[in-house]
Formats: C-alpha cells, structure tokens, sequence
C-alpha cells in the first residue's frame, strides 16, 4: 500500500505513522480494543437439589480485574437440569485473563433430607481460565455446575463448579443464529441443543444464507452496510464486503445456482445482486418503501420481494435487474415464502391476521386463511405441505394449509415468536423467540415444544446448513 | 512494487515463488505467538486462489485481502481506532480480456463511553479502481450521540454523510448523501413507545437530481391483563407513517429512462449513412444472455455491424446499451446514427463511452436528438477474438415538465385484541384492525378494516373444539374495487392417549368483488400421528376441497392422502419416510390431474466426528423430479476437518442441476486457516455452464 504514495508524500506519511506510534506505545495507556465474551452455564441432568446466589462474575487479569454483567444470580439446580443458560453478556477489553471468579452471597443444599445453608467460601470460587482475548473478538466460556451434598463436616462448602470444553461438532450437526444483542453468530449443537461457541461478525448481523456448495454461511450485518463471509467449516470470517451508505441489508437470499447473493435493503429501499463469488455489485433495484422478506421461485428464477408499506409483492426479473410486475395480494404484506413441490407463493401480513396463498403455476389467487394475529416469520414443511407462521401476539406457531383454508392447531412456546427454520429432514423446527434471547425447538409432527436453547439478546435468524 | 505483488503477478503460474510464500506463512502461523504480542495491533491477510474451467475455458482469479487495525485508549471511557484495508481481485480468462479491482480504504473511529451517553464519530476514504471504471473515491463521516439510561427513554441522534465520486470522470461521476435521524425509544412496563424521524439528502450531480425525504415513524405497543384473575387479555397496537419526498431537477439537466423498442434492427455496412437495417427481433427480446440468432460477432476486426432499433415513433433519444455474452474490450469506437425513415441517417457523433463488465454491456451517452430509429455502429480492433451481441437498449431523455416535484404519504395503523377466558373449559377472543392510507398525488387513499373472533372450548383434557369467524372489507379511492372477505372454520383436536393425537379440520371461505361473489373454497382435512414406540412416529392423514370461481367459471375439486413414518432406527441412525398422494378435477378438464410426493431420509451420526446425510425427494406431476441430497461431514483432527456433498436434479432421468464438491480446512493455529476445495457445479442440462473449479485459500489473523 506505501507504493501508492509518491515521493516526498511518502515520506511524511511513514514519519507521522511512526511518530504517533512511538507516542501511543510510550504512554503508559492500558490497551483498549474491545472484546465480547458469553458465558454459559449447564447442569448435568440428574441434579443434586441445590441453589445458589451469585452476588458477582469478574475475569482476572495479572494486575486487575474485570466485572461481568450477570444476566441471571439465582441459579436452581432442579430447574436448570439437563439445561443450558446464558449466565453473562459483557464487552471486555482485549487482552490475556489468568481466571475466572463467581461472588456467591447465598448456597443452599441437603444433608441427607435436610435442607440447610452451608458458609459459602467467603473468596468467592475462582476457576482457571488462561484466555487471550482479541480486539473485536466473540469468544465463550462454558460452565458446568455438578451440584452435590454438603459435607456437615466442612468449614465452608465450595460448590463444583468447572470450566467445560465443548466439542464443536461436524458441520450438519449445527445452527446458527444472527444475534444483534452480542454482534455475532451464535453455533449451536442442534442434537444437544447446545450452544458450542460464537463468532464475532459485525454490528447489527440480521439476515442469513447459506452456500451448501462452498459450505459458505452470509450474514447481512445491518449496523454497518456490510455482509460478512463465514466459512462454516473453519467457522472464520473470511471477509467483510461493504455494501452501500445506508442500505441497512437484513434478510438475505442465495439463488439456486448459488452464483448470486440477493441482499434485501430496506434502509436505501433496494434489492441488491451480488456474485457469490466476488461479491461484487451486480445490479440493485429500487423496490419500494418497506421491504421485508424475499423469496426465490426455482422454476422461473423470478424474484419477489414483499414490501409492507407499498401493501404489494414487488416482482423481479433478475435477469434484467428490474421489476417487471406486483401482486397486491394483502394490505401490509411482510413475509413471502414458496412451496417449491406445489409451486405456491404464500404471503403474511402484519394487519388483517391474514396469510394468502397465490399459485404460480397459473397466476391465480388460492386460498387463505385468518390466524389469531399479525405474522412474523413463515416456514413450509415440504414433507407434510403444512405451512408454519410464528405469531407474536398469540405467542404460537400456527400451523395451517392456507391454499385449503385449514387450520390445524398451534404450538404454543414460551415467548414471542420470530423467523423460523427446518432441518434438512424436517424433523425439527428451529424458532427465533427475540425477547426471551433464546430459540425454541418444536417437534413438527408431534406439534410440541421439546427444548429452548438461550443464545443471547436480539437473536434474528436461525440456519441450520 | 513490492516483491510480494511481483510474486504474485507474475508467478502466477510459477510454484516456486508460490511455495515459499506458502512455506512463510505457514512459519508464521504455527509459531503461536499470542495476540496479545500484537497490541494494539490487529489485522488479518486473507489470501484465495481459483483455477476453474467454465465451459472448456480456463479461468484464474486470484484474491487479497489486507486488514490492519490500531486500537489505543486516549482516555477513561475514550477509544481511538484507526485501520487500513487493502484489497486486490485479479481475473485472468482463456481467449478474454480478464479484469481487476482494487480497493484501499483508511478509515477511524472515535468512541466516548460515558455512564449517561454513548457518543462516536468515524470517517473513511474508500478508492476503488476497477478496470473497466477507473478510479471511483468514496468518502464517508458519520456522527452518533446515544443516551444509554432505561429508565428514562433512550434518545438518539445520528448524522451521516458520504460522498462519491470519480476523479477522472468528475462530470459523470458524482453523488452526494446525507442523513440526520432522531430516534426515542421508551419502554414503561407493558407498553413500547417509538418515535423516529429521518431527513435524507440526495443529490447526483450527474444527472442534477436533488432529492430530499422527511420521514415521521410513530410506534405504540401494550398489552396488560384485567378482571379479576387477569381473565381478559387486551392487547394492541398502533402506528402513524408520514413520509415527504420533494425532487428538484437543477439546470433543467436530463433525467433518463428506458424506451420501448417496437423491433431490433441490424445490417452488416460498411457505409452507415445511407441503408436499410432489417429487422432482427431477437435483439430487443428482452434477453441479455442468449447470443442473438443469426449470431453477430464483434470480436477482432469484425467492424461494420450496425445495430438498431426502431422506437415506433419519435422519441428524444440519448443513449443506448449493447449487451454481450462475455465481457468485451473498451478498444472498439461506436459511432451513433439517428434516422427518420431507416434509409437515410445522420452521425450524431461518437457518444461517450466505456464498457461496463459488471453487466456486460457497451454503455453510450449522448446529447438527446428527437429520432425514430436509432443506430451504433462499431469500429476498430477488439482485442477479444470472439464477441456476441445479445440485446440492444435504448435510453431516451424525459421532458422536464417541472422543475420540483413533491409527493407525500401517510398511513394509520390500529390495531387491537381482547382475549376473554370465560370459564376454565371456554374462552373467547375479539380481533380488530384498521389501516388508512393516505398517497396524495399518487396512487390514492385505501382503507381497510377487519373483524375476527374466535371460540375455544376445552371439553376435557384430551378434546377441544375451536371456532373462528372472519370478515375484513377494502376499499379505496375509485377504480380501486371493494373486496369483502368472509371465513368460518372449525377444528376439533382429539389426543385420546399421550403418544396418540389427532385433528379434524372444516373451513368455508367466501370471497365477494365489488358486491357481487367472485370465490368460495370449501375445505376439510383430517390428521393423525402416533408415537407407537418412543422413537417410532406414524402419521396418517387425509383431506377433500372444492373451489368455486365466479368470475372466471372455474370448478375443481381435489383431494389428498399423506402416510409418514419418522424413527431413530439406532441411536446414531435416524430415518424419515413420507408419501403424499392427490388428485384434482376440474370441470370441463377430461382426467384428474394427479401429484404424487415421496420423501427418503436418513441422517447418521456414525461417531462423534462424523456426520452424514442422505435425503431423497421425488415428485412427480406431469413430469417426474428426483431431487437427491447428501453430505459427509468429517472433524479428522480438532484442527483438519473435511466435509463433502453432493445435490443432484434430475428431470424424467435426465439430469439438470448436479452441484459437488469437497473441501479441506486445515486450522494452522489459533489465527490461521488453510483450506483446499474441488467444485463441480453442471447446469449444462438446461442450457447453462458446466464449472469445475479449484481453490485454495489462506488467513491469517493476528
């Protein structure tokens, strides 16, 4: 990069970078990059009734230390059996921490049938870490409490509590989720439903998409007009491609080729090509005010783009990177999905609790159906052709055959549902619920709620490659 | 230049050079040094190269990728950040002109963290040089203040600003930004409040359009629980959007648009100004991929090719768009003709000009003249052997018929539920919404309400019955038509055991069109699924509709049966198997027509490092699709892991879409990563390119 500077230019140029390094590393400032770090906790599921209070979590360094927020202090044993919980959520700065401490004000537990309040270790319980944190890193830390019976006999009673080493598994096994709160991509061991690690992307990351010929995960990061390139394999950030000043890209769509990246843009109003390969611009074209969600048809390669203030689906020929026609279908329309075996566009809406099916095959307007409320995230399961809509204001999934006008039932989950995805086999149903920070796994043919994995604040959209 | 760039430029095809950088890096990475040893450093190098064949031609594209980051604390709660960014992509094509870009970026950040405020500030300088485009600058300065205290609300004001532009094209490259938003969030108890406010400046000096747009985002949401007991849930919502947006025209300087072209016109002439261009429709059918036929090939010293358009009538034209099928040279000129009669034509001159390889199309601009027919006609050398024209577009100048222009829109969202639990076995929910737009100066105002309610009544543990009633109008200004939608349906849901569970689902939905009926669907479905051991699930299900169109006379009836069969055969080894079955007829259609949908799944944990998966889909309608899936996923060593996989289409035997690969990453340390991957992507079945591909690639962070 010096080439690119001439002559006496260069010259000033290398002296002032010098100068103010020598000035910089001189002061005795401490190091400041910035550094996230999760902490999650889990307790084997055969627990030893037990409970304990943390009054703190800090990380040590050589000559200080570092307080961690504590998203929750009461931890119950038989509540958290078999469970996995985010326990802290703080950006620390970089740097080399030696341990790991936990402030308990309270313990209790059981000698024989009793229960009693043992002395908690009046240093609190510190556990060797040995962790090197980079600047602009998301790293983890996985706990594993083994509650166990108080000794009557002992001073005090330190609880067991260690540091776990999780084993990332192989690249089907896992989810990703899109977690604002934490600015990264959260893994996910899908059978243990486990949270393995985290990835630092960006700020803001939304919108996935994922390239099962490069084994390449995208990440619409909406906070800063970019979209990151994750090797899923390696799980690194290969690159992070600059998009435009104020595109604001959330949701994301790969074609079938998997040639091109479609990036939807509500902050400029565009629907963005870009080359899967080169990620270079392609073409963008102005949809309208609005645009939420995408979807791809296979048959004709067309495009549509649901815009909830236009109250129309945009259609696209990406061919010629122009809108060539619109469905007015509902009012407010926020999420597009297709049936790719009954080539059905099914449409849902933010207004009227409405969910319209359109045949594509011959242009006509199929059936729809009425659902308890506004939708937030549509899912087909091509197996059962059952269509999925994740309802927040009833707080379930309602499952329905919009192009019959059927409603079959609904899953009800703990929290307000968002975007939501299938495994390959349709045999789970991974649900983003953004207000809990947590994702609900849903048995599809049993229609039950099985397990809900925290994963951190603002989580967006699940993927499971 | 440096000795790196010289490496790999010119020992592109030398491994020698290669190797050693190779063997350099790998030194570097497996050495282990911390990255604490870096502070405040920080960075990466990403380094990925591909060898591909597409179609029997050879391509090689070699990418770079250089990050440096500085990181230092001025002061309690005060961090400055500087970083570097260099970035190179270089494409080399067998028989093409190949291309570049490059980019460089500097950029800087300021961050204040106070205890009541979040306050920052960063800047950068983009250069991008492309080989088509030259130099493009973008400069871009953003502001931010935040208050971080919940209990009060959350305000926010940002400013951002950017700039574009090129230096050697400053009259035809010029586009200024700016933004100032407002943002309060404030969250008491159950209940969100919103507001935002946007002001976006826009102004392209090319074409001397200015633009500005307000924007007024009003948002409320709550919920709470009353009566005794919490029995009634209310819940609601409400949202106010007004947006203003004023276009000024500045100098009165051309806006430009697409002009329909009636028919392509072409003829090899060495003599432009005077002859007649026949017509060729395939050069303005609206596809830019396809050569067009006969083929027109302006590769090498093919000159005289006059391409054309006929309008149908006269327009103000000034500009047009030649399409190829691979990316062309920028040496050949093209002069443009204008003519009333397509016999005589007059020289309007040599246009501006350049070829953009993004879209693959010459793109000339010229001065508007008002004309029918409209042609380019190319000279000179074109250092590609072999070039073929697909489309022709051309551009005309929109009359300025007032300087600013101005439209505004609002919309009014409201929206509510109360849910009512009546007894312990009843409960009851009343929806309501409504939502006016206003669009003035455009598409006009529409309205829209909707009713719904709903019936729950739990007759015991393992039986339910839900009731819903439907109705929503729309209507809007005039020719908007008036639709009434109206729904009744009803579901009984039966779990006589724990592991067996069944539903029974009817629905009438009637559908009316500026008063009169226009649709009805008549529908009735019924499910069933077993656990008939803890990892064995059958399912069983059923359905029969009718569909009623009155505007169209449209009749059909369709129905369906669906057995699946879900089990962990090990506990390593899980299997999928589903069929669906369906029949529709039409009246006035002799035969049903008849879909059938069958699914194979299996997915295998074989240990805890290996994972694999193989899914099979077959559909068959009027033809039949085999879909095949699988993949292998393999974690060798913590740090080499392999993963394979393979998605196949085929149509009645014949294979359309067949997409492998394998790939190896190997993790040389805690910041670097070597990976190695074999790629076949085959679309050669419908026409398009068959692709192998070999890429290698290296990062290193630190």
């Amino acid at each position: 990069m010096l080439h690119r500077l001439h002559g006496i230019r260069r010259t000033i140029f290398c002296l002032s970078v010098c100068s103010l390094l020598i000035i910089f590393l001189a002061t005795d400032m401490a190091v400041a990059g910035q550094s996230r770090l999760l902490v999650f906790l889990e307790v084997p599921g055969s627990a030893f009734p037990s409970e304990l209070a943390l009054e703190g979590l800090e990380l040590h360094q050589p000559d200080h230390s570092v307080p961690l927020s504590l998203e929750t202090g009461d931890l119950v044993a038989e509540d958290l059996a078999g469970n996995q919980i985010l326990l802290s959520n703080t950006q620390v700065p970089s740097g080399f921490y030696s341990s790991f401490h936990l402030a308990i004000s309270k313990i209790t537990g059981r000698v024989g049938v009793a229960e009693v309040e043992p002395v908690s270790p009046p240093d609190g319980l510190t556990v060797p870490l040995n962790l090197e944190l980079s600047a602009g890193q998301t790293a983890t830390i996985f706990l594993q409490w083994r509650p166990a019976a108080v000794d009557p006999e002992a001073e005090f009673h330190s609880p067991d509590i260690g540091i776990l080493m999780p084993v990332v598994p192989p690249l089907g096994s896992l989810a990703f989720v899109s977690s604002a709160g934490t600015g990264s991509v959260v893994i996910i061991n899908r059978l243990t439903s486990r949270v393995v690690g985290a990835l630092g992307v960006g700020e803001d990351p939304r919108g996935l998409a994922y390239s099962r010929n490069n084994q390449t995960l995208y990440v619409a990061l909406a906070g800063q007009d970019a979209i990151a390139v994750v090797d899923a394999i390696s799980l690194r950030v290969n690159n992070v491609v600059p998009l435009r000043f104020g595109d604001d890209p959330t949701r994301l769509l790969l074609s079938r080729d998997e040639s091109t990246l479609y990036v939807l843009s509500p902050g400029s109003r565009t629907l963005v090509s870009l080359s899967a390969w080169s990620m270079q611009e392609q073409f963008r074209v102005a949809v309208g005010e609005g645009p939420r969600s995408i979807a791809q048809d296979p048959h004709t390669g067309t495009i549509y783009v649901a815009c909830e203030d236009e109250g129309r689906v945009q259609i696209v020929d990406p061919g010629s990177g122009a809108i060539t026609s619109s469905l007015t279908l509902l009012p407010a329309p926020v999420e597009v999905v297709i049936d790719e075996s009954s080539r059905l566009l099914f449409l849902g809406g933010s207004v009227q609790r409405l969910i319209r099916s359109f045949d594509l095959g011959s242009d006509e307007s199929g059936g729809d159906q009425n659902i308890c409320g506004p939708v937030a995230g549509l899912a087909v399961n091509t197996r059962t052709r059952r269509l999925y809509a994740s309802v927040p204001s009833c707080r379930n999934l309602a499952v329905i055959r919009p192009d019959v006008g059927i409603e079959f039932g609904s899953i009800n989950l703990p929290g307000r549902p968002g975007l939501m995805a299938f495994d390959q086999a349709f045999r789970q149903l991974w649900v983003v619920m953004p207000d809990q920070g947590a994702l609900a796994v849903c048995n599809p043919n049993r229609g039950e709620l099985e397990s809900v994995v925290q994963v951190g604040p603002d989580p967006f959209q699940v993927l499971l490659p | 230049m440096s000795l790196f760039s010289k490496a790999v430029k010119s020992g592109y095809r030398n491994w020698g050079p290669r190797a050693c950088w190779v063997a350099a890096f790998l030194l570097i990475s497996a050495s282990g040094a911390k990255a604490a040893l870096w502070d405040p450093f920080s960075g990466f190098i990403d380094l990925s190269a591909v060898q591909a064949q597409v179609n029997d031609l050879d391509q090689e594209t070699l990418r770079q990728e250089y990050n440096l980051a500085f990181t230092q604390k001025l002061a309690p709660w005060v961090d400055l950040r500087l970083a570097m960014r260099y970035y190179k992509f270089d494409q080399e094509l067998e028989l093409l002109l190949g291309g570049y870009r490059e980019e460089f970026q500097p950029s800087g950040e300021l961050r204040w963290n106070h205890g009541l405020f979040n306050l920052s500030t960063s800047a950068f300088r983009r250069e991008v040089t492309t080989s088509a485009r030259g130099r493009i600058i973008t400069k871009d300065f953003q502001t931010s203040l935040k208050t971080v205290d919940q209990n009060y609300p959350v305000v926010e004001l940002r400013y951002d600003q950017q700039h574009t532009y090129s230096p050697q094209l400053e009259d035809d490259w010029d586009i200024k930004n700016s933004r100032i938003q407002a943002n309060a969030d404030y969250r008491p108890g159950k209940h969100d409040f919103n507001y935002s406010f946007s002001h976006i400046r826009s102004q392209n000096v090319i074409s001397s359009v200015s633009s500005h747009v307000n924007r007024h985002l009003f948002r409320w949401a709550g919920s709470g629980r009353v009566m005794e007991g919490g029995r009634l849930n209310l819940s609601g919502r409400y949202s106010f959007n007004y947006a203003s947006q004023t276009n000024e025209t500045n100098d009165g300087g051309p806006v430009l648009e697409l002009a329909p072209v009636a028919v392509g016109l072409y003829s090899l002439d060495f003599a432009p100004d005077l002859g007649r261009l026949d017509p060729r429709p395939s050069l303005a059918d609206g596809n830019k991929t396809d050569p067009v036929v006969p083929l027109i090939d302006i590769g090498g010293g093919g000159n005289g090719h006059n391409l054309g358009a006929d309008l149908g009538f006269t327009q103000a034209v000034a500009g047009i768009y030649i399409y190829t099928d691979r990316p062309s040279g920028s040496q050949p000129r093209w002069d443009v003709y204008g003519s009333v009669d397509n016999l005589t034509w007059q020289l309007l001159g040599t246009p501006s000009q350049f070829f953009n390889p993004a879209l693959n199309r010459y793109e000339l601009t010229f001065p508007a003249a008002p004309y029918r027919y409209i042609k380019a006609v190319n000279s000179g050398l074109n250092e590609i052997a072999l070039v073929l024209i697909t489309e022709i577009e051309v551009l005309r100048e929109l009359p300025p018929e007032t300087d600013k222009t101005n439209f505004a829109s609002s919309s009014h969202t409201l929206d509510g539920r109360a849910a009512y639990r009546i007894s312990d076995r009843w409960e009851t929910a009343l929806d309501a919404s409504l939502q006016a737009d206003e669009n003035i100066g455009r598409r006009g105002d529409r309205n829209r309400w909707a009713l719904g309610g709903r019936l729950l009544f739990e007759q015991s543990p393992k039986l339910s019955h839900h009731l819903r009633l439907d109705l929503a109008r729309q209507g809007g200004q005039t020719p908007q038509p008036i639709l009434v939608d109206s729904g009744l349906g009803y579901t009984l849901m039966y779990d006589p055991l724990q592991t067996l569970r069944g539903s029974f689902s009817l629905s009438d939905r009637l559908s009316h069109l500026d008063g009169a009926r226009s649709q009805n669907i008549l529908s009735s479905v019924m499910e069933g699924n077993a656990s008939v051991l803890p990892d064995l699930d059958l399912s069983l299900g059923g359905g029969v509709s009718w569909f009623d169109d009155y505007i169209i006379l449209r009749e059909f009836r369709t129905w369906h049966v669906r057995g699946g069969v879900d089990a962990a055969i090990f506990s390593s080894l899980d299997l999928i198997l589903d069929y669906n079955y369906q029949e529709t007829y039409e009246e006035g259609v002799i035969g049903p027509r008849v879909r059938r949908f069958a699914d194979l799944g299996l997915e295998w944990r074989v240990t805890r490092d290996v994972y694999a998966r193989a899914t099979l889909r077959s559909t068959s309608q009027t033809i039949r699709v085999l879909t095949q899936d699988y993949l292998l996923s393999w974690n060798i060593l913590p740090s080499v892991r392999i993963s394979a996989q393979l998605y196949e289409i085929l149509e009645d035997d014949s294979t359309t879409s067949l997409r492998k690969s394998a790939t190896l990453n190997w993790t040389l340390g805690a910041r670097s990563t070597l990976y190695f991957r074999l790629a076949e992507v085959d679309f050669s079945g419908t026409g398009g390119a068959r692709t192998v591909s070999f890429q290698q690639g290296f990062r290193w962070s630190f």
